[in-house]
């Protein structure tokens, strides 16, 4: 190795320390945060300054610490909870929450983690749920508004294809559901129960346990994402809905019953009908046909009504003398005469 | 500098001959992390130190390399789905079987119902995607089962299961859509379809015989039509009948009439050419077609008090 060649060597490793513990101080003062995160900045385990949000490449002094946080709307899912309503009944419910962290500096004093935040959340939604729908009765948490109790036009029916049959309504065989409670309205028509209420009470309750603690957590909703009964009110539920569809049923088929009923009714009515006009019309013809006949006849006989009279005596002995008549005539009537002509004139015939 | 080999070789080897290796790899990364190519249904977010600077199209795509950009890729062309209470299987068909916590609801009556739908939804908004929620499709999932039992335990159990479901799944689409937007969430919900609504297992009997019940009060009724439909036309019939029946006789009673009269008047016409005699000949032809078949002819003196018989004519004749 020559001298020089030995300098340029060091001249080279010189340089070369020089880039890394530039690179180094370079690496530990600038930082980036992403859209999607804040930062709190601490030195030497006390925060400094205000929590960065603003996206981009930052700088702090080499020997300051960057806590990153999700500055994003978070998720929580809690586990099934069983609660009771006011009215005694046991549901299990199923609940979720967004939140965000909109402290990150007491975030971090408080919790330090997201995970641990969720568990934090366990406990005060939780408690929220139970306490909240515990004010109400379950159809309380179900309903949203009174419109069920509007029985439609539209609801179900059966569409039959003749136009002679009005259709049959699911109202006319069950309530629907008419005849179920209210929910209680303002004066103005707010209501005062119904799921989008005790959502808002739960988050109410949570937010305010939140910020007695006062985690830097902010709860932006509550959702119900899941509410089913136990076990054991299902099988009376299930009792419950096979009475009321055999309620409808039998409805029906009595409805059914009924429109058939009515139906033959009409026809009845109808056969009558048509058949009382026919008689009358063929009755009315009838005197019609002896009227002209006697109007034919009188014309006719009225021109010589001795000449009629005349034959018709006869006609009447043509067909009223038979085999079994006898007659007398008497001796000094012109008849013996024509009779003894009659009988003298016979032999010779 | 020496190398020593462990065999006692001693080789030259000078370091610096090696130099460009590292140097090529960097400059290798920086080339390969300086592109990025955008597929057909994606767009791309490019982030500068985090920060985002803008979101491309399809296509080839140059920028600085990394750590100082980087590109994020989202589908924003394609529509998925989420499905709900159900899942595809193979085939086009689909298993409910342990999805009844999903598709578990109560409505507004306090019954329950098992109803499956599916979302069908596209990233509309690449940076509120990424930028805004942490777990955009759980969410999803989420508000999505939230709006719909808010749906269905606002209504009664019977026209869930038996009217139309246009109204409900078009009401779902749009509670979803809101509370998206509201966590500006980037997405837009294309689509709801509820997939099956039925009752549970246990009423499942009672509910089929509510069709039957709609189908047997059909059949009543198209029975009652058909006995009418059948009576009274065969009743109009024998009614048309009857009237020309009558009709008929009115033809034959006035033909009869008229036969008889104009018989009448022929003979009148004949007869009062010469009464007298026409007369006596009517009389005496018809004693002479009657007198032989008559019984027993007695002529009596009109003078005798009593009836006395004098002559029987026919004695003989009868004998």
């Amino acid at each position: 190795m020559s001298a020089a060649k030995g300098v340029t060597g060091a001249k080279g490793v010189l340089i070369l320390v020089l880039v890394v513990v530039l690179g180094g101080v370079g690496w530990t003062s600038l930082y980036t945060i992403n859209e999607w995160e804040q930062a709190v900045i601490t030195q030497f385990g006390e925060v400094v300054g205000e929590p960065v949000t603003e996206a981009g490449l930052h700088v702090k002094l080499p020997w300051q610490r960057v806590q990153r946080f999700d500055s994003r709307l978070q998720r929580w899912d809690g586990s099934q909870t069983t609660t009771i309503t006011r009215d005694r009944k046991t549901v299990n419910v199923d609940v979720t929450a967004r939140w965000r962290i909109n402290d990150a500096k007491r975030f971090l004093e408080a919790i330090r983690s997201i995970n641990q935040a969720d568990t934090r959340l366990n406990g005060i939604i939780a408690g929220a749920v139970k306490d909240e729908i515990a004010k109400y009765d379950l159809f309380e948490v179900i309903r949203s508004s009174n419109r069920i109790l509007e029985v439609e036009e539209t609801e179900i029916g059966i569409d039959l294809d003749s136009e002679e049959m009005a259709e049959i309504t699911v109202q006319e065989v069950a309530t629907l559901g008419s005849d179920l409670p209210e929910l209680p309205q303002a004066p103005d028509g707010a209501y005062l129960a119904g799921r989008p209420i005790v959502l808002e009470g739960i988050l109410l309750e949570a937010r305010k346990r939140l910020n007695q603690i006062g985690l830097g957590i902010e709860l932006e909703d509550i959702l119900i994402k899941q509410l089913n009964y136990t076990q054991e009110i299902e099988a009376n539920v299930y009792a419950q809905m096979n009475a009321e569809l055999q309620k409808i049923s039998a409805g029906f088929r009595s409805q059914g019953k009924k429109r058939a009923e009515e139906r033959l009714g009409e026809m009845e009515r109808e056969l009558a009908r048509i058949n009382s006009e026919a008689e009358q019309r063929a009755q009315l013809i009838r005197g019609q046909a002896e009227a002209e006949a006697i109007r034919i006849y009188a014309d006719a006989y009225n021109r010589d009504p001795d000449f009629y009279r005349f034959l018709r005596t006869l006609q009447a002995y043509e067909t009223g003398l038979g085999p079994n008549s006898q007659i007398l005539i008497g001796s000094d009537s012109p008849f013996f005469e024509l009779l003894k002509d009659f009988r003298e004139q016979k032999p010779s015939e | 500098m020496k190398l020593e080999f462990p065999d006692g070789r001693e080789v030259e080897f000078n370091p610096w001959r090696f130099a460009w290796i590292p140097i090529v790899v960097v400059i290798g990364l920086v080339v390969a992390t300086s592109f990025h190519q955008v597929d057909a249904d994606e767009e791309g977010v490019l982030l500068r130190f985090g920060k985002h600077v803008k979101t491309v199209g399809p296509g080839l795509h140059f920028h600085l390399p990394y750590p100082i950009d980087e590109m994020v890729k989202v589908t924003t062309r394609r529509v998925d789905v989420q499905e709900f209470g159900y899942r595809s299987v193979s085939g086009g068909r689909i298993s409910e079987r342990g999805y009844e916590n999903e598709s578990s609801m109560l409505t507004g009556d306090l019954n329950i119902v098992l109803a499956g739908w599916d979302v069908q939804f596209s990233r509309e908004n690449p940076e509120d995607f990424l930028f805004n929620v942490k777990d955009p499709l759980a969410t999803l999932r989420d508000i999505a089962q939230s709006v719909m039992r808010e749906i269905m335990g606002d209504r009664a159990s019977i026209p869930i299961l038996t009217v139309g479901r246009a109204e409900i799944q078009e009401r779902v689409r749009k509670l979803i859509q809101a509370q998206a937007d509201q966590f500006e969430m980037g997405l837009r919900i294309s689509e709801v379809n509820l997939i099956f609504v039925s009752p549970p297992q246990q009423v499942q009997a009672a509910f089929n015989d509510l069709n039957k019940a709609e189908q047997d009060a059909q059949r009543f009724f198209e029975e009652a039509s058909r006995e009418y439909q059948e009576k009274v036309p065969r009743a109009k019939g024998q009614a048309e009948r009857l009237v020309l029946e009558a009709e008929g006789f009115l033809e034959s009673r006035v033909n009869r009439a008229e036969g008889d009269a104009g018989r009448f008047l022929e003979m009148l016409t004949a007869y009062e050419e010469a009464p007298e005699v026409t007369r006596q000949r009517l009389y005496l032809e018809t004693l002479e077609t009657r007198l032989p078949a008559l019984g027993q002819v007695w002529v009596v003196d009109e003078e005798l008090k009593g009836v006395l018989p004098l002559l029987n004519l026919n004695e003989g004749g009868a004998e």
